[in-house]
């Protein structure tokens, strides 16, 4: 049965051939399950508990976990498990906002910088290495430094810090995509070079692009969390993860719980991404496409 | 040789030289006019806001500014800090000592547990030891180091009480805790490279060679192999150093540990803008110059990058 249809797996797409070996490694289809979960449950939310994640109720103050809230209560009484819930909406909108920003903006930079080189070239790359000489959080620091804290400011602060892999990956495909036969016989054509940026050459590294999105969503949120943490996301009452640990670690004595499972979302939301990153690369790499390289 | 050496080291001074422009452009970029961003709640008259105008030379033409900034800098005058009126210069030196201790110690953990987990997992690829390492490793670059410092608070100190859950002072006891956070999630990142380097060099045909001779199996490793794969990853661990640092943000914060990174983070909650500006110019000169040397280091040993 399984030699059928590796068989037939075999004579589709080179894009269907690596889905097929990606379903046949476990580590990354445990990921996928675990990251459907999350979401699904972060989504349908208001179906998982009737609690409003920022109403106050001293009288049930530090709960341990029972069955009426499964992961106890914070120190003024709020129910952790409806935090957690809508606290995740948060990290998730986090991730996905701040991979967007750096998406849109390092794509367009590399597209410009690939194809019309020369000066332009030189300073975007000047400028995309003065960016890179900022260490991760770093960079996100300065620009939170200079916008102030929130958890707006937090997406924008670490969307910038994607902006140097979205360019570089965009640059690098552009430079080898330029001299392609089919773009100089669409520019004799008389297509404008937005035209074949755009029409051409784009979606033809919108594969890639979208790989590397997606692995960085989890990095997103790690970074969104960790500047939250920091007190310089999001801000209380916000249920955010990494504002929940920072709520909760003056409470580690009284209170595992208020750090154990915000964090555990965090930790399950990235290990999931890695996973499948793992899965999506050791895929490829199998494929024959690629098996050159 | 020289010729690359040369290219590597101009680039990096264009970029050190963006790198003072950008933190040059913090206070300009601060949304609405410098002194009141600098000011904050404060109250202040018109009179006050004019001098302190004056005395930060916000009057000047933007260029003008930029050169007395560097010029400045260059003289190891960074400002003064706006909250407590010390000079940026001083209380960096004061804290760096503590970063650097905390990023040293977590860089020698990281690679001898990453070297270790890689070459078992290279050594019996496709076994449960080779799972269980690149399990593990998964999972520690998967975790967030403000999270697991929490777990290893409340474990070792919490429930055990076997280690301190602050890290002040010079006790070597207090450092335990900080830099397997900072450790650990390295760790795993460097097994991976080093699993990678080690399965790469294993199959070459000078293993094959020194197996046929008859030699041990542990020296064909030890000897033979990851001397020859230690190459990448001697480079990889330099280049970590900089994320290191900047990776001590978040575990000075949460063991309330002194170091740059701490200070860092307070001068952004306070608004203290030219300790933001030396902070950050400081951490990313260190940085772009570790960078450098690994790369210089690279092309030393590795005859091909000179050639590119």
């Amino acid at each position: 049965m399984t030699t059928i249809t590796a068989r037939l797996a075999a004579q589709r797409s080179p894009g269907s051939r690596i889905l097929f070996k990606f379903t046949r490694i476990r580590s990354a289809i445990i990921g996928l399950a675990i990251l459907f979960v999350l979401i699904a449950s972060c989504l349908s939310a208001p179906l998982l508990t009737s609690k409003d994640p920022i109403a106050v109720d001293p009288s049930k103050a530090l709960r341990a976990p029972s069955l009426s809230a499964p992961m106890g209560t914070d120190n003024i009484g709020r129910d952790v498990f409806t935090r957690f819930l809508y606290g995740g909406r948060i990290s998730l909108q986090v991730g996905l906002v701040a991979v967007s920003i750096g998406a849109v903006a390092g794509t367009l930079l590399g597209l410009i910088s690939g194809y019309f080189g020369g000066w332009l070239d030189s300073s975007i790359s000047w400028f995309i290495d003065v960016l890179l000489s900022f260490p991760d959080i770093l960079l996100a620091l300065i620009v939170v430094a200079i916008l102030g804290p929130g958890i707006t400011n937090a997406m924008i602060a670490v969307g910038i810090s994607f902006v140097p892999s979205f360019m570089r990956l965009t640059r690098g495909s552009v430079l080898q995509i330029r001299e392609m036969e089919y773009i100089t016989a669409a520019r004799a054509l008389g297509s404008s070079s937005a035209g074949i940026l755009f029409r051409h050459i784009l979606p033809n590294s919108i594969r890639t692009l979208l790989v590397l999105a997606t692995l960085g969503i989890g990095n997103a949120i790690l970074a969104g969390a960790a500047l939250s943490f920091l007190g310089l996301g999001g801000q209380p009452p916000s249920p955010e993860w990494g504002a929940m640990l920072n709520a909760g670690q003056k409470f580690i004595r009284q209170g595992w719980w208020l750090t154990v499972f915000p964090g555990l979302g965090i930790f399950l939301t990235i290990l999931s991404i890695n996973l499948i990153g793992d899965g999506i690369s050791d895929s490829v790499s199998a494929s024959p496409l690629h098996s050159g390289g | 040789m020289s010729a690359y050496l040369f290219r590597r080291l101009l680039t990096s001074l264009l970029v050190l030289f963006g790198v003072s422009i950008l933190v040059f452009s913090i206070i300009h970029l601060v949304p609405g006019d410098p002194v009141s961003a600098m000011t904050g709640r404060q109250k202040v008259s018109a009179e006050q806001a004019a001098e302190l105008r004056q005395k930060l030379g916000l009057n000047d033409p933007i260029p003008v500014q930029y050169l007395n900034y560097v010029s400045k800098v260059l003289h190891g005058d960074l400002g003064q800090s706006l909250r407590n009126k010390v000079p940026v210069s001083e209380a960096i030196v004061e804290q760096l000592p503590s970063t650097i201790q905390l990023a040293f110690s977590a860089l020698v953990l990281a690679a001898v547990i990453g070297l270790i987990l890689g070459v078992l997992a290279a050594t019996r690829q496709g076994t449960w030891v080779d799972s269980l390492s690149m399990t593990l490793s998964v999972s520690g670059m998967s975790i967030p180091t403000f999270w697991l410092g929490l777990l290893f608070i409340f474990f070792f100190s919490v429930r055990l009480g076997l280690l301190p859950s602050t890290s002040t002072g010079n006790n070597l006891k207090s450092l335990i805790l900080p830099a397997l956070t900072l450790g650990l999630p390295e760790a795993a990142i460097i097994s991976r490279v080093v699993r990678a380097s080690m399965l790469d060099v294993l199959n070459k045909e000078y293993i094959t060679t020194a197996r046929a001779k008859g030699l041990r199996e542990y020296l064909v490793v030890l000897r033979h192999a990851l001397r020859n794969a230690l190459i990448p990853v001697v480079t990889f661990i330099g280049l970590q150093m900089g994320y290191l640092l900047a990776g001590s943000t978040i575990v000075e914060s949460i063991f309330a540990r002194q170091g740059i990174g701490r200070l860092a983070v307070s001068a952004i909650a306070a608004r203290d803008y030219p300790m933001v500006q030396g902070v950050v110019l400081v951490t990313a000169t260190v940085y772009v110059l570790i960078n450098t040397m690994t790369d210089m280091f690279y092309s030393v040993i590795n005859p091909q990058i000179r050639l590119k």
